[in-house]
Order: C-alpha cells, then structure tokens, then sequence
C-alpha cells in the first residue's frame, strides 16, 4: 500500500517536473530564439498619414516631419514606405503652393524635392497598409511598394489621423481596428519579418490601438489614453490651419537637435517627451512569459523618472532591453555596423555564437557612451580572435565555451530556477527509490 | 472689371407689376474663376446700386466690392469661384437680386428667349454700347455652379458712434435664417480683426422700459444669490445685458414672425443659399481720402477674410442652427430652447377641449335613464353633438379662406360665396337645445387652435408664438357674458372683464395698434397703418398673412361668438 502510493507520487512528481521542465524549455528555447540572437540588419520605416481634405493639414505634416527626420539620420528611400493622401501641397486653398509647413515660422519646407510617396492619394487604405505589413501583396506590386524586411530589421511605425477608442479612421470612409493591427503584428513575427518594432500613433485615444497586440519584440508609443484626446499645437493664422499636433512637435523637436553620429537614446527621448508633453503612454507587451502579466506591462510615463521606470519593470517581472540601453538611431536612423574583414566572402551566420557573444556585449551589458568605441575596437578583437580561434579550439574547448555562451545567455532567473527544480524533482526521485 | 480679368456679362431682367408697368434693370456680373479650383462652387458678392443716381454711400460700397474683386484675381488661396453681381436697384433691391437668381437656377436650353422677355419687350435703343471696354463683357449668361455663401454689401452714411459700425441683417422670407455660422464668422472677424461695432436691430424703447429693467433687476439678484449659494451657478448677468438682450430678442422675433426678408439676401434663401446683408456705416463722413482709404482698407480686409474663411470649406455651413433667435451680435437661443415656451403655451389647448367635451357629454348622461327607444336614439344623436359645433367652426374658416383667397377664379368664389350665404338657414334648422351647448362649440374652437397654431410653427415658429401669445390667452378664458352676469360672483365679473379685454387685443388691427403705440408712442399711430402693413405682408407672400386670415380671425370671432352666444 504504502509502495503504491510512494509509485504514484513519484510518477506524479516525474510528470510535474516533465511538464514543468518542457515549459520552461518552450519558454526558453522561445526566449533564445527570439530577437537577441539575430543579428540587426537593417532599418525600415512605414510612415502612415490617414487622413485627407484640407483642414488635415496638420497629419500630412506630421508624416512628412517624421519621413524628413528618418532620412536625415540615414533611412534610405528604398527602405521608407510613405502613404499619404498627398492633397495638401497642391490643394487650392494653400496660400503657399507647393509648400508643407510644420512651424508657422516657415523655416522648413517639408515638401522639397525629395518626397518619395509610395502609396498616394486614394491607394492608402486599410488594405493596403495591411498588405504591406504582411507582405501579401498582388504579384504585380512593385518593389518600391513592398516591405522588404527580414528577420533582423528594425521597423518603425508611425501613423496619424483621427482616431479612437480602438480604432483608427483612414480616409473618412474606413476604420483600421485594434485587432486586425495585431492580427497583421503576430503575422509577422511569425514569418519573421521584423526583429523589433516599434509603433507610434499620434490620435486621439491611441493607445487603445495596442491593445491587443501580445507579439514579443512590439515597442508602442501613443499620444493619448483611452478618453483622452490629442490636440495640434499651434495654428498658423497665415495657412489658415493648424499645421503639427503636439505630440508629434515635442518629437521633432527633440530629434531635430541630433544627427546621424548622437548616441541619444529612447529612453532620453522618452523622458524628453515625458517632460514636455505629460501624456506619452508606453505598452511594453513581454516577451517571455504571456500570462504572468496580464496583457502587458502598461505604464503611463505621468509622472515617472526614468528609475522609477526601471524600478516599475522589475516589480512586474517583465524583462525587456531597457530603452536606456536602446540608441534612438536603433529605429529612427540606420546607422550599419561596418565590419572589416581581412578577406572578402568569410560569410557570418546570423546564429552563430561568436557573433551572439558580439551582441550580447555590445547591446545588453555596455554603457552607453562607451558604445561606440567598444563597438569598433570589440568587434575588430572579437573577430579577430574568434577567426584564429576557431581553427585551434579543440572540441572539448569548443564545448566549454558553448555552455559558457548558454550559461551566460539564461537572463531570466525563472528559467534558471525552473531547470533546477526540473532536474532536482528527478534527482530526488531517483534516490528515494534507491533508499528504498 | 473685365480690365481685371474676370468674365463679365450683362443681364436684363423685367418685373411686372400689378399695372402692367414693365420695369427694365441691367445687372452688372462679373466671375473670377479661380486657377486651380474646380469650378464647382461660388461664392457671391452683391452690391446694390442706383444707377440713375449714385450717392457716395453706394459708390462706397461699390468701390469696397471692387477692390475685393481685384484682390481675390490675384491672390492664390482661391479654390472657389466668385460672383460679383452690381444690382440696378432702380425697381428695388429685391426685385433685381431674384430676378438674377431666378435666371441663374433655370437654365434656358437652345439660346431662345427668356421667358417672358415677349411680354416686356422694348427696343434697345436706349441702352448704350460703350465701344472702348467691350471686350470680354457678353450678353450670354454666365454661370459659376453651386453658390456656396452669399454677401450683400451696402454703405450707409455716417452714424453718430465712435467708431464704423456693422449691421448685420440676417432674416429672410418666413423667418428662415442662414446657418449661424455665417453671422459667427462676421462678427467675430469685425470684432477682433477688425474692430468695428457689430449691431444687429433691436427695439430702442423697450431700452428705456421701466417694467423691463425691473424684471432684469430680479434676474440679476436672483443670480447673485445663487451664485453665492454655490459658485458653480453662474446664470446671473447684469441686467443691461438683460435688457439690451431682451430688445434685441423682441426684435428678431418680430422680423421673423412678419416673414418679409429684411434685405436683398432673403432672394437667396428660397435657393438654399445662405446669405447676408451687411451694412457699414463710417463713423463720420467720408468726403476725405484719408478717411476713405482707411474705411476701405477696414471694409475690404473683413470682406476678404469672410471670403477666405468660407473659400476653405469642404461643404455648405451645416454644423450650427438653422433655427434661432439672436439676443446680440454674439449670442442666441436655439431651437430647442424657445419650443419649450410654445409648447407650454399651447400644451393647455388640448387638455381643455377634451375636459370641455366630456363635461359637456357628462351634463347629458346625468338625466335618468329611460328606458324607450325613442330615448336611445336622442342618447346616439347626442353623441355627435359635436358634429354641429365642427360645422360652425368650419364655415368660419371658410370665411376666412374667402377672404384670404379673394384672388382666386371666378367660379370657386362664387361657391364659396353660396356656401357662406346658405349657412344662416343651416344654423336655424338645428334644435334649440343644441344651441345651448357653448362647451362643445368652445372645445371644437380650441381644438382648431391647437391643429392652426402648431402647423403654423412649423412653417415660421415666430408667428406662431405671438400668435399663441394673443390667441391661447383669449380662447381658454372664453364665457359666455349671459352666464356670467348670471352668476354674479366676483370670479364671474373678473371673468367676463377679461374676456373683454383679451377680445379686443385679439382682434389684429387693434392689436396692431396697441403694440405700435406702446412701443413707438400713441401720437404715431395711423388708420391706414394696418392696411399698408397687411398689403405689404400679401404682396410679399408671407406665411403671415396666411395666418392671420385662416387661424387668428376665425378663431377670434368664434370667441367672440362664444362671449357673445344666447343661452
């Protein structure tokens, strides 16, 4: 009797730390597919303008800030997907024609020579702004109409027009909503076609937009809350209209302040956004572990500094790269890593450890001023290193450094306690029957 | 103006008036089509003229729309065409403007005639042909589609103020207004851009009305004290306010319930065309250039900006209210705030003709109950009783429809006529004791009250309310006198006392007269007044007049009837 219930607790217990151990080798194996260990590639930017009609000036400048700044700092066209209805500059009733203005100022001519408009006019709806997320497009859509993204890029996406509470109106006679966003999100993860993206909506009521996204590697920054508006900033009694919306403006004009070479980060702009304009809501959806925050993290940015941030990621378990630590130019700008190489073709795979070990150091664990110098003469040693290394390694080297590598990439303590739990149930189990 | 540009044509149009005078004018219309519109939409600019004599006023006035005119050929914000029409007033402003419109909303296809050109038709000789500037300017008619908003300009001379003042002239016929929006943008361009005083009529001597500054006296302190009581009350205004806004209020509703336009922009209203007319009178002469340049540039700069604020529209003015009353330049009462006060008044109407009716069935029932046939078919003749009284009040406003129809053909007013004269035998056919039943004929009366006075608000809700206002009062306090000094109670004689007094301001001349009197003084007062004041409400097809003759004066001499009835 005894014997039986003793069988049957350990099968139990066997069963427990089996379930326990797949988990969190899911989990994990989740964790270490995902976007730390490619490699980033490159950056793409789809800016998205919903409105039309003359009194939307303020959303076709808003776009056309954002696309001028993404280019300053390095996105090529070939890389930027522009939709606009595009009937501002040649409207009738521009006092100026030809002409976008973001400032009443004037400074800035936002319509210069160089706008390259993907998706004009009428062609922007929501069917084509969620062919070009997926990719599923006609066989007859040009390149230059196509996301092109691969599973290192960066994506940046931005959208501005009316909206509301989850819900996104395009064009005055269709709506985008909340879960076809992250319906089109998820598809893409699963087909790999971004490594981080970041998403920012600047509508009324934005940030019940991402309300359903649950895709790991999603960064959403929107203007308002549920129930609250957002507002332009300032009217220019010469157009006629109001000609940017605050959020957007206080955006700007932090970025106007950089060029291609600053090492601002995301979480600088943040707080820059946050002191000028209170109202920058962050949905940091984790990326490890679904269901232990419900939905996400949602922090407002009220009235957080930025260690009050870090604090708050810590009290609610999630784990994500800390925008302290994420440049700005990651998303906004495409600054390459160039590595030299002493012969040409010596091909690197995105997953090869070596290049995870790179990574590991130059994104996670380095301080940020640091970055760039590290970043150049790391890279050179490492490669170096590791091109001579690898032709003397024995296999048992080869092995020790690789548990290395994993022993160093386990950032979750969880998972490290839940290996050990699965493999002491087991080991306890064993030595019981052994007593016996 | 085709120097500048624009296409220019000329249009003639005729009136006939009753005496079969043909009356010629020339209108002057000259269109900017804008470059890079889509030439579906117009914006018109009108400014009234006498061309056998033109005074500085209206060459003023000319001068402004011209130098607007030769701004808006260069300016590059245009989206919208513009029309500027220079109306011969010679036979009225009016008549010019809608002969114009008339033309413009009925193409005429195959370049025959206008209609009725045969009917008018002189020689030409005396229209002379300048041979210098005819360049562009053509006979045919020039269209611009769909016309956005409209402006009347005019000048008038000085005013005795401190500075140039703007009147704005808002109702168009039947008390229909344009969109608030239009009389929004006006007033807060002149107000802040400009500086002008903006004015809008009202009733000077309700001013200086002693009852009416105690009344905003009361509202005033009442407003005090609940704003004491809790600061988030804040429904007191000083009782100037009150009292300017109470003129002003008085004024529009009395310019809406007579349902003549007050300017040549009521012709653009029956095409759903909001319009205004402005008037802007300098505040000291303008016989010196400075003077003239400054009024000008003051003048053109608001036109400009009203036109470029409606230029920057998708679509006609529709967010605001179409139903309003204006309590100041700035302020209103909307639709759904002044209904309420009709709706109490009239709401009494119907409860009363019902409670009449079953009174009077009630009286009947309570003789005992016999139990013979020949009783049984008196209690089903007794319950349409109210058949005979429906009679009575049907053939009284047949004479009413007599009345008001006396334009109709021959044949209808003769059966009209035999109609009414067969009445009399009617009515000394009927049983005496259906005579004595005043209740029912009262609540037949109200009844046709109630149904006249809420159509009629449908039609021009200002008529209606001062209808109600007279009519309401007088039919539910109707007695007949007989019972009265029959009863002789302190009530009864009160009763019949009113009833005598409401009967008098019921009747519409006297009404007339007495609020004449009271407000413009008793020495004005002229018989012929009233007549003048109805022909003008005929002549111009007022709703009013339909009114008066087919609701208020049946109504009033059913009252009467009642008052005066023999029982």
């Amino acid at each position: 009797m005894g014997r039986l219930f003793r069988f049957k607790a350990f099968l139990f217990l066997i069963c427990a730390a089996a379930h326990l151990f797949c988990n969190s080798n899911a989990y994990s194996s989740s964790s270490v597919s995902s976007s730390s260990t490619t490699m980033h590639t490159n950056n793409w930017a789809v800016l998205v303008c919903t409105s039309r009609f003359w009194f939307n000036y303020r959303h076709m400048a808003n776009t056309l800030s954002l696309y001028r700044t993404v280019k300053r700092l390095g996105i090529p066209d070939e890389r930027i997907i522009l939709m606009l209805a595009d009937d501002m500059a040649c409207n009738p009733r521009n006092k100026y024609p030809a002409q976008v203005f973001n400032n009443e100022n004037h400074r800035l001519n936002l319509y210069g020579d160089n706008v390259e408009v993907d998706y004009r006019g009428y062609e922007v709806t929501v069917e084509n702004f969620l062919r070009v997320l997926t990719g599923r497009h006609e066989a007859a859509v040009p390149r230059s109409k196509r996301l092109l993204s691969d599973e290192g890029s960066h994506i940046l996406l931005y959208m501005t027009g009316h909206g509301g509470d989850e819900f996104l109106k395009f064009q005055d006679n269709e709506e985008l909503q909340s879960h076809d966003l992250a319906d089109a999100v998820k598809q893409m993860k699963e087909k790999q076609r971004f490594k981080e993206l970041l998403i920012m909506v600047d509508t009324c009521q934005a940030a019940t937009l991402f309300s359903q996204l649950h895709s790991p590697g999603v960064l959403a920054i929107g203007s308002s809350k549920k129930g609250e508006n957002s507002y332009s900033h300032h009217l220019d009694t010469d157009v006629g209209v109001s000609v940017v919306d605050r959020f957007t403006f206080y955006t700007l004009a932090f970025f106007e302040k950089l060029n291609m070479y600053d090492n601002a980060s995301l979480s600088r702009s943040f707080w820059f956004l946050q002191s000028k304009y209170v109202d920058v809501n962050i949905l940091f959806p984790n990326r490890f572990i679904p269901k232990m925050v419900g939905g996400g993290g949602f922090i407002t940015f009220k009235r957080f500094t930025v260690s009050k941030f870090l604090a708050g990621i810590f009290a609610t378990g999630l784990f994500v790269s800390f925008p302290d630590w994420v440049p700005v130019t990651d998303f906004f700008g495409s600054v390459m890593e160039t590595i030299h190489t002493v012969s040409a073709y010596r091909a690197f795979s995105g997953k090869n450890s070596d290049e995870d070990r790179i990574k590991l150091s130059s994104d996670e664990s380095v301080g940020l001023e640091k970055r760039r110098t590290l970043v150049s003469s790391n890279v050179q040693d490492q490669i170096n290193d590791s091109n001579t290394k690898q032709d003397q390694l024995g296999v048992f080297e080869y092995l020790w450094y690789t548990i290395l590598n994993k022993a160093e990439k386990i950032e979750d303590a969880d998972i490290l306690v839940n290996y050990g739990l699965a493999i002491i149930l087991p080991l306890v189990a064993v030595f019981t029957w052994l007593s016996h | 103006m085709s120097d500048l540009g624009a296409d220019v044509n000329y249009h003639k149009f005729h009136r006939q008036s009753e005496n079969n005078i043909c009356s010629r004018g020339i209108n002057t219309v000259g269109i900017i089509r804008a470059p890079r519109g889509d030439g579906k939409e117009a914006i018109v600019l009108v400014t009234p003229y006498y061309s056998s004599k033109i005074d500085l006023a209206e060459a003023s006035s000319l001068a402004i729309a011209y130098s607007v005119f030769s701004l808006l050929t260069r300016v590059t914000w245009l989206a919208k065409d513009i029309i500027w029409l220079a109306a011969d007033s010679r036979y009225g402003e009016y008549a010019s403007v809608s002969a114009w419109l008339r033309d413009y909303h009925t193409p005429v296809f195959g370049g025959f005639e206008k209609l009725g050109s045969e009917i008018c038709y002189e020689s030409n000789a005396h229209h002379k042909e300048s041979p210098i500037t005819e360049r562009n300017i053509s006979d045919d008619f020039r269209r611009a589609g769909t016309m956005a908003a409209a402006l009347v300009i005019k000048v008038s001379g000085g005013n005795k103020q401190d500075d140039d003042t703007l009147s704005i002239y808002a109702e168009a016929s039947n008390g229909q207004m344009p969109n608030l929006d239009l009389i929004n943008i006006v007033n807060s361009l002149a107000v802040h851009r400009q500086g002008l005083l903006v004015k809008v009529e009202k009733f000077l001597s309700l001013l200086d009305s002693k009852y009416l500054r105690i009344v905003g006296e009361v509202f005033e302190s009442v407003g005090y004290i609940a704003r004491s009581l809790n600061p988030q009350w804040k429904f007191g205004i000083p009782a100037a306010d009150y009292m300017e806004g109470a003129a002003t209020l008085a004024s529009s509703l009395y310019y809406q319930a007579l349902g003549i336009p007050t300017g040549p922009h009521g012709a653009f209203r029956d095409y759903q065309v909001d319009a205004i007319t402005l008037e802007i009178s300098p505040k000291a002469l303008l016989n010196n250039k400075v003077r003239q340049t400054e009024f000008l540039q003051r003048g053109g700069q608001l036109i400009e900006g009203v036109i470029r604020s409606v230029n920057n529209l998708l679509e006609k003015f529709h967010q605001s209210f179409f139903l309003y009353l204006l309590t100041s330049p700035g302020k209103f009462v909307s639709v759904g705030v002044y209904m309420i006060a009709f709706a109490l008044l009239v709401a009494p109407l119907p409860i009363v003709a019902a409670s009449l009716y079953s009174d009077a069935n009630k009286k009947h029932r309570t003789t005992p109950f016999p139990k013979s046939a020949d009783d049984d078919h008196r209690n089903i003749l007794q319950s349409w009783k109210w058949l005979y009284a429906a009679k009575q009040v049907f053939i009284i406003h047949c004479l009413g429809v007599f009345y008001f129809s006396n334009q109709m053909p021959d044949w209808i007013s003769k059966i009209v006529t035999w109609i009414i004269l067969g009445s009399p035998i009617i009515y000394a056919d009927a049983a005496q004791s259906q005579k004595r039943e005043w209740g029912i004929l009262k609540s037949m009366t109200i009844s046709a009250a109630f149904i006249g006075l809420c159509l009629m608000s449908v039609i021009n809700f200002a008529t209606a309310e001062i209808g109600a206002l007279l009519l309401v009062p007088m039919c539910l306090v109707a007695h007949p006198l007989r019972l009265d000094l029959r009863a002789r109670s302190l009530k009864a004689f009160t009763r019949a006392a009113c009833n005598l007094v409401l009967g008098f301001i019921g009747f519409p001349p006297a009404a007339f007269f007495v609020l004449k009197g009271a407000f413009e003084g008793f020495e004005s007062v002229n018989i012929s007044d009233f007549w003048n004041w109805i022909a003008c409400l005929c002549a111009w097809n007022s709703a009013t007049y339909l009114y008066i003759c087919m609701v208020h004066l049946p109504c009033w001499a059913l009252c009467i009837w009642i008052f005066l009835h023999p029982c």
